[in-house]
């Protein structure tokens, strides 16, 4: 079971890494020319790691994958800003879905404001300068329609897969069985 | 555990949530100054490097971890080229009215317009 995982986490590393590349060619910084605005496709992963494989692996592939990201097509700063971003955000989801109110709606929704409060501050401790916050606004009214989108593409998604045996990984399905 | 996968009331708790982020955001951080911009104020790594005249046509050049070529023309100042991986400096565009501010974070630079008297900037120390 536990190489099953394993082996699924690298393919979904694999995935997130396509999904972030694939974001730089969605041109949504020209519709909002603010720096740092993106889809968060990756997301999907996060989240479908977080509710199928559980916090660890999730943990494990987000960071995996924002290291690789920033090797292939990055900086250090660019790393410094990814890794704050995504932690907060994948505490504040992870929280979220303990929390036993939310779906996985508001679970992205919280996640993706966290991201973007993570990047502003990263920003700032890398610029000596509060003025990154100045973009906090636009930024998280971005997530707030980001973390819908993907909110809603996650619902379908785990929706679907739920039913497949290949997919069912986590311990308390193994439990339950 | 099937019920988590879609949308709940509770959501809508969640949207409040971000909302109400959204409004404090923009309370706190989104200060528009009316004051008629003046300077260019060019940062590097939080120390002030050069003050130059919004009025006044030119191009800067700042190097360090990265290059950018700074442009100021028809009183408003863009990054007109940076060899930075991102582009998000260059992707902002220009900058007119005071308060307002580019940013290229992996050469850790920061332009700030502000108006002509140094009391009425609001985000300098």
């Amino acid at each position: 079971m536990k190489t099953k995982k394993l082996t699924f986490c690298a393919i979904l590393v694999a995935l997130a890494l396509c999904m972030s590349l694939l974001e730089r060619f969605l041109p949504l910084t020209y519709l909002f020319p603010l720096p740092g605005i993106k889809l968060g496709l990756s997301n999907l992963v996060t989240l479908f790691a977080l509710y199928f494989l559980g916090f660890p692996y999730a943990c494990a592939i987000l960071v995996i994958r924002c290291v690789l990201g920033s090797i292939f097509a990055g900086s250090l700063t660019s790393l410094a800003y990814s890794l704050t971003g995504g932690i907060l955000s994948i505490l504040v989801s992870f929280l979220a879905m303990k929390l036993n109110l939310f779906s996985v709606y508001g679970v992205s929704l919280l996640g993706a404001c966290a991201h973007s409060i993570g990047q502003v501050i990263a920003a700032s401790v890398l610029l000596g300068s509060i003025s990154p916050f100045g973009y906090l606004p636009l930024l998280l009214c971005v997530s707030f329609i980001t973390g819908l989108v993907i909110g809603s593409v996650s619902s379908l998604l785990l929706r679907n897969l739920s039913g497949i045996p290949a997919f069912a990984f986590s311990n308390q399905e193994d439990s339950n069985s | 555990m099937n019920k988590a996968y879609r949308f709940r009331k509770g959501d809508l708790f969640a949207v409040a949530i971000a909302l109400a982020l959204i409004a404090a955001s923009f309370l706190i951080f989104f200060q528009p100054e009316k004051t008629e911009p003046a300077n260019v104020e060019i940062y590097q790594n939080g120390r002030l490097l050069y003050t130059f005249s919004l009025y006044e046509s030119r191009t800067i050049h700042i190097g360090g971890d990265y290059e950018n070529t700074i442009v100021i023309e028809n009183a408003s100042v863009r990054i007109a080229s940076s060899t930075c991986p991102g582009q998000d400096c260059v992707h902002t565009g220009g900058i007119h009215s005071s308060g307002q501010n580019l940013i290229c974070l992996p050469n850790r630079l920061e332009i700030r317009l502000t108006g002509s008297s140094d009391d009425i900037d609001i985000i300098s120390r």
